[in-house]
């Protein structure tokens, strides 16, 4: 009996002994650290293709190598860890290997957030631009990309050191294109910046903008960054400081013009540049008061799009689906999150949004579903001035399709792309969960709002 | 009935028989030939990625159902023809049912297999239902 007892008593002490190594982290004051690690390019026979565009093209050469960059934000008692990497999306499978990696940092109390700047010249870690019906994911790389993501993490969060946050936007013009009409699009520029108080130590400017990273074009088969890379090299040149770039609601299709005709290569630098321009004028002010605090809300989107199932089935999708017994219907899993970060409000999303669905406007179809409540609308009802969207974080489950403008095709849905009675297209949707996305992202931002 | 015959007749059964399964065959894998046809078009790049693997989803699943069963029948029949004492319809019945049961087990063997969370089936199933009946 005694033995029971002690055995027990111990049982009942381990986890306090445990709890008592994990150092809190609740720190007052703005505390910041930050890391840049290259994902090295494994020495394998496997093939690595390029993420975008069309499947089974291999990489021909090396314009720039892809980085994971890390940030951590420290804000009176509350933190996150926000890691971006320079690749086209990474399913909520990967996601889970690197924070599985990270495990000491968020038992730390310490939030982390894993998004992807959506480069469509960097290697296929989604798996869907290899020869059809196989695998596009080169595992070495896949490996390589988890322990670069692991490494840069912990090393800005040793590198912590105090200072100030500021934060500022700015308006850009001529600098957006979206392909598919009503234009619709957030033209501002977002800006976090971390200034520390000691010289010894660089800061940081966050930069939260929406396009995609494709300013190499479709017929690109160099392996590259695309222009975050080029914005953060400039950030560097021109300031010193460090520079992390977070992409935002970049569905329908949002992305960069061609600033150079008929030069890739150049056109991406300027494409780099002119966002620095930008980024350099942003007006800051200081964030003086709040806390950093993060809520996260699963939710569960029907899932309608036969190719998900078939690439689930196949064992290429990495995202959960779930089928339920009553219904038989499919699911997929995934998770969205609130950031506050004093007052202002970030939107974890994992995906690829409309920005109709953050902001409003946009087309109707006759007899089609009203869109639900504008994002921004849902925000400013919970007392938020601003919304800055981060997109494809801690997830990519495709485009987030407004469902006023859903439109699939008749015969073949999500196989061939449809077009409407006014003779747009409607490519998105091939690429989407179902019509059903956009309302379950949007109860789900309430209530992580409501929280 | 002389068995110079007994062949012929075993050959001219089994070419009707190979050909009702072709025309069925063919009637099966329609809707996925029109698919073929509508996504391989001058389409977004993105989409034209998966024509290949429609292809080899035909190629997985409805050509061997029709082309295995069709073999193991005629190699059935042709042994039933050594059995003496038996008449022409009977072994030709009995080949009938050894290849629609090698079909039946075939098929659903293929249908139901279920990997990753996801029963095969189902992907037939969705396909129709988001098409409004695909007439599969």
């Amino acid at each position: 009996m005694k033995k029971v007892l002690c055995l027990l008593l111990a049982l009942l002490f381990v986890p306090c002994f445990f709890t008592a190594a994990c150092k809190e982290d609740k720190k007052e004051g703005m505390w910041s650290g930050y890391a840049c690690e290259e994902i090295p390019l494994p020495q394998t026979e496997k093939p690595l293709y390029i993420a975008g565009y069309r499947g089974g093209r291999e990489i021909s050469g090396v314009l720039d190598i892809p980085c994971v960059r890390a940030l951590y934000l420290s804000y009176n008692g509350g933190s996150a860890l926000m890691l971006s990497v320079d690749c086209v999306g990474l399913t909520s499978d990967t996601v889970a290997k690197i924070v599985k990696g990270l495990r000491s940092v968020q038992r730390a109390g310490c939030e982390i957030n894993v998004c992807a700047t959506h480069s469509h010249a960097g290697i296929d870690t989604m798996g869907l631009w290899g020869n059809a019906a196989l695998e596009g994911k080169n595992p070495d790389y896949m490996q390589a990309l988890v322990s670069a993501a692991i490494r840069a993490g912990k090393r800005a969060y040793d590198s912590q050191a105090e200072g100030s946050f500021t934060y500022g936007k700015i308006k850009t013009e001529g600098l957006l294109y979206d392909s598919r009409l009503p234009h619709v699009y957030d033209e501002y520029l977002y800006q976090l910046r971390f200034i520390p108080n000691e010289a010894s130590v660089t800061g940081t400017r966050a930069v939260f903008f929406g396009a995609h990273a494709e300013a190499l074009r479709g017929d690109n088969t160099l392996l590259s960054a695309d222009f975050p890379r080029y914005l953060s090299d400039e950030i560097k040149r021109r300031s010193g400081e460090n520079c992390i770039f977070f992409n935002g609601a970049i569905g329908g299709l949002i992305m960069t013009p061609e600033l150079v005709q008929g030069d890739a290569v150049e056109n991406v630098r300027k494409t780099g540049a002119r966002i620095a321009d930008y980024v350099m004028a942003v007006e800051e002010s200081p964030i003086t008061e709040g806390t950093l605090t993060q809520k996260r809300v699963s939710l569960s989107v029907p899932l309608h799009n036969t190719l998900y199932l078939y690439y689930k089935f196949l064992g290429i999708l990495g995202n959960p689906i779930r089928k339920s017994l009553f219904t038989g219907a499919y699911a997929l899993k995934t998770e969205l999150s609130v950031l506050h970060i004093g007052t202002l409000t970030f939107a974890l999303l994992p995906g690829e949004i409309f920005p109709e669905l953050v902001q409003g406007g946009g087309i109707a179809q006759p007899g089609a579903p009203a869109n639900p409540e504008p994002l921004l609308d849902i925000a400013k009802r919970y007392g938020a001035e601003d919304l800055i969207v981060i997109g494809l974080c801690n997830d990519e489950i495709g485009y987030i399709v407004p469902p006023a403008d859903y439109v699939l095709h008749g015969e073949y849905p999500f196989l061939t792309e449809a077009v409407d009675a006014s003779g747009r297209r409607h490519y998105e949707e091939t690429n989407s969960v179902s019509s059903d996305c956009a309302y379950r992202i949007a109860e789900a931002f309430e209530k992580a709002m409501r929280e | 009935m002389s068995k110079r015959k007994k062949y012929l007749f075993c050959l001219a059964a089994g070419a009707v028989f190979s050909a009702v399964y072709v025309l069925l065959a063919l009637y099966t894998v329609r809707s996925f030939g029109d698919i073929l046809r509508v996504v391989g078009g001058s389409l977004h790049p993105d989409v034209q990625t998966f024509v290949p693997i429609f292809s080899q989803l035909k190629d997985a699943c409805v050509f061997p159902p029709v082309w295995l069963p069709l073999a193991v029948g005629a190699l059935l029949a042709l042994w039933l023809f050594r059995i003496r004492h038996s008449r022409v319809w009977v072994k030709a019945v009995f080949a009938v049912t050894c290849v629609l049961i090698a079909l039946v087990t075939y098929l659903c063997t293929v249908v139901l297999s279920f990997a990753n969370g996801v029963l095969f089936l189902d992907i037939i199933l969705s396909l129709i239902q988001n098409a409004g009946g695909l007439g599969l």
